[in-house]
């Protein structure tokens, strides 16, 4: 049980897909228009993660390394696909909103990237939960990030709007200069900069700015490093996957 | 900031006793000429819009270094030029709100997350004026001058009005707060040269390329030259723009050679988006944009220091380059030795490779009968839940249609009729379905057109258009939609539907300045592409039945 929860928490928290490792930026960016999408989005990967590690893992010996990444993606197209049936067949509201994404899941590093690291070298059971962790870590970065731009972008909370409750609650009862004033407001008018491609890179930029600096508080408190970039510090990093390392190196 | 090279040129440097309080309260004093007719032409509301930006620029500023514990430098005058340039940036009836946003973005995202003042990577008022155009494009387009919204002389001249060059020049027309006045521009500007505060070089580069580019432009289309060059000058931002924000000292170049290259680039950049651009103002884009290629204009203008560049320095560049030579051929020399032991190792491996084929074989096997009992199963329920959304969608656009009745391939050849619709100039459109629609006694009452459009913001758009006889609109319904939500996707709105309904038009333009008229359609804002999609495939539907009759 223990390493259910553990590769739960791994992929919601720890290794957040979206936040920390930064992976499967395309639908990331694309998709969460609005919270419902970026639900829909997150939840279906999660099924089509958990169905690709389950195949991977269960022939993970089978499988010769030579030719791993083209036998993936066979099973991950395949079930992509399956899934855009079901998706059609019964949902069909959800997928013409995710419309072309959905075949794009074959390509998000998330389900490759959990194949080849995890899946390929760990038994059924963990790789499953591994799949579902990862998937709900993006759904969960997908959603907040759809929820934050629909509100700002759009004036809605999935799907449901609060734009007219709010002016109404104002309304106009004031004096002839104030009045003047207030209705030259528009009073709150969605802020449509967020709902296209400029705002989705706002948003992720401020959220992971925030965790960032939860994370390095966190980690002062309990008297560690933090695992940040410093620049020019590249020496004593631990971040072995940096690309700015060799540069700085040559410089 | 220890470590940056802030040194372009060799010593000795002379050390100037300006400091940046100084500077920049030269700027506002240039500032006060244009802001003050501004004021005058606008009244009091516009007087609070200047007050609230410099006060929340002042204030973001100091809020946001008190917050990160960092010296608070509010004193040094440059937020409040960044106030005053936004506020001058912006139409005189904009809401509060919105321009208080304004200074946020400027002062905190622009500025103070890129390390403040003098680490910015472009100029902070014009990045909020850009986001305030993508975020509020209706309110920052909306001009008000004497009471009635009229649009500014560049808006009027690009539709192919005429213009006063004259009020122009003095100021006396729609635009934003600090821009109109030519004349009350210039003299701030005199007062910086003066006082040295910023070099010629930049402006008259900036406005000559410019200026070039328009009268070519106008010989070739055979405008009045004179006229055209004058009103594009004097027009939009273009003063307030070359004089104070091209020239800030962080975000333009700071080497000579560099300044020539940022300065045509200006021009060239303002001349495209205003000729061709969507919108008639160009140089809020082209001053942001340009600023982004400061840094790469610099790297290439550094300019050389007596002596270098000789013949010692490419001797010493030749070895260097011999040296990597060397290595990459040791590099190679092992890699193929790497190679050539490798290959016995891939000789005894036929076994694998056949095992690998096997493998993907089976694979493939496995996954594709998976699909296809997948496929098999949810076959119907697909094609069920196409047809229920058909089925809705067609009793939507003709609520009082009793028999829907839909023509097969065989009764009409939709392939030929969409080739006659292409020789028709709707060649975007393909007509998937056809169908007429008979009332409760059996009479005929109207069609049912399905059409996709192929041009939309997000891929097709397929839609249904119910039309009676008389060629007036019943009604219209999205199948298949994927526009960007909050802009595109608004075309569903009922407001905007509604449009089309009940009138008898055979074919419908858009418009984004207000319709006049029954067959103009009033554009989404910010979605003009979406716009002219659903407007095109109504037209086809339109031109369709037209066509039969």
């Amino acid at each position: 049980m223990g390493k259910i929860t553990e590769r739960l928490y791994n992929g919601i928290v720890k290794e957040n897909p979206t936040f920390v490792q930064m992976l499967g930026m395309c639908p990331t960016l694309a998709v969460t228009t609005s919270a419902i999408n970026g639900l829909g989005m997150g939840l279906t990967t999660t099924v089509i993660l958990a169905m690709s590690n389950l195949m991977i893992s269960l022939l993970r010996k089978f499988i010769p390394d030579k030719v791993r990444i083209p036998a993936f993606i066979v099973i991950i197209a395949s079930f992509v696909t399956i899934v855009q049936f079901l998706l059609q067949a019964y949902i069909p509201s959800l997928n013409a909103s995710l419309g072309l994404f959905i075949p794009l899941i074959v390509v998000n590093c998330i389900i490759l990237g959990r194949a080849e690291a995890y899946a390929s070298k760990n038994p059924v059971i963990p790789s499953i939960f591994d799949g579902i962790g990862m998937g709900l870590g993006f759904t969960v970065g997908l959603t907040t990030i759809g929820i934050i731009r629909e509100i700002l972008g759009a004036g809605s909370v999935f799907g449901y709007s609060f734009l007219d409750k709010l002016n109404n609650l104002i309304g106009n009862n004031a004096g002839d200069k104030v009045n003047d004033i207030l209705s030259k407001q528009g009073i709150f008018k969605p802020i449509g900069i967020f709902v296209s491609a400029p705002g989705a890179f706002l948003v992720l930029a401020f959220i992971i700015a925030f965790i960032n600096h939860r994370n390095i508080k966190k980690a002062k408190k309990n008297g560690e490093e933090a695992k940040v970039c410093k620049l020019a510090d590249c020496a004593s990093c631990q971040n072995v996957m940096c690309q700015g390392k060799e540069r700085a190196e040559e410089e | 900031m220890d470590n940056l090279n802030l040194k372009v040129s060799a010593s000795p440097h002379v050390r100037s006793k300006d400091n940046t309080s100084d500077i920049m309260f030269d700027v506002v004093l240039a500032l006060v000429p244009a802001t003050a007719f501004g004021l005058y032409l606008h009244g009091w509301y516009a007087a609070l819009l200047v007050a609230v930006c410099i006060g929340s620029c002042v204030g973001f500023e100091a809020l946001y270094q008190a917050c990160m514990h960092k010296k608070v430098t509010v004193g040094d005058f440059s937020a409040v030029v960044t106030g005053l340039l936004l506020a001058m940036n912006l139409p005189p009836e904009f809401p509060i709100w919105m321009a208080i946003l304004g200074s946020a973005f400027a002062i905190i995202v622009v500025k103070q997350l890129f390390g403040g003042l003098g680490q910015n990577f472009m100029n902070p008022a014009l990045g909020a004026r850009c986001f305030l155009l993508i975020a509020f494009s209706r309110y920052m387009t909306a001009f008000v001058y004497d009471g009635v919204s009229t649009a500014t002389p560049l808006a009027i001249l690009k539709n192919g009005g005429s213009v006063n060059i004259k009020d122009m020049f003095l100021g006396y027309t729609a635009g934003t707060i600090g821009e109109t006045s030519t004349v009350a521009l210039l003299i701030g500007a005199v007062y910086l040269l003066i006082k040295r505060v910023i070099s010629p070089k930049i402006p008259l580069i900036y406005i000559g390329t410019f200026a070039v580019c328009i009268a070519i432009y106008a010989v070739t289309k055979n405008y009045n030259v004179a006229e055209f060059v004058a009103a594009h000058i004097c027009g939009g931002g273009l003063m307030l723009g070359a004089w104070f924000m091209a020239t800030d000292y962080v975000t333009s170049p700071i080497t000579s050679k560099g300044k020539v290259v940022y300065a045509v680039m200006l021009g060239l950049l303002t001349f495209v988006l205003r000729i061709f651009g969507g919108s008639a103002e160009g140089v809020s884009y082209a001053i942001i944009i340009s600023n982004l290629f400061v840094p790469l204009i610099e790297r290439v203008t550094v300019p050389k220091a007596f002596g270098e560049g000789a013949d010692i320095d490419k001797k010493d560049k030749k070895k260097k380059e011999k040296n990597t030579d060397e290595i990459k051929n040791a590099d190679t020399a092992t890699e193929e030795k790497k190679a050539k032991e490798d290959k016995p190792k891939q000789k005894m491996n036929v076994k694998g490779i056949v095992k690998a084929i096997a493998a993907i074989f089976v694979i493939t096997v496995i996954m594709g009968a998976a699909l296809g009992a997948v496929y098999s199963i949810t076959k119907k329920p697909i094609a069920d839940a196409e047809e229920k959304a058909k089925q809705e969608a067609y009793a939507e656009v003709f609520p009082d249609a009793a028999q829907i009745e839909t023509f097969t391939e065989d009764e009409i050849n939709l392939s030929d009729v969409n080739k006659v619709m292409a020789s028709r100039g709707y060649g975007d459109n393909t007509i998937d379905e056809i169908s007429v629609v008979a009332d409760a006694d059996g009479m005929f009452t109207g069609f049912i057109i399905l059409v996709t459009n192929h041009s939309g913001y997000g891929g097709d758009i397929q839609l249904a258009v119910g039309v009676s006889l008389d060629y007036s609109i019943k009604g219209i319904a999205f199948l298949t939609i994927n526009e960007t939500a909050g802009l595109g996707m608004e075309a569903q709105n009922k407001e905007f539907l509604d449009q089309f309904i009940g009138k008898q038009v055979l074919q419908y333009s858009y418009t984004k300045t207000g319709s006049t008229s029954d067959s103009e359609i009033d554009a989404l804002s910010g979605a003009t592409i979406t716009t002219s999609a659903v407007v095109d495939a109504v037209n086809t539907a339109l031109n369709f039945i037209g066509g039969i009759q």
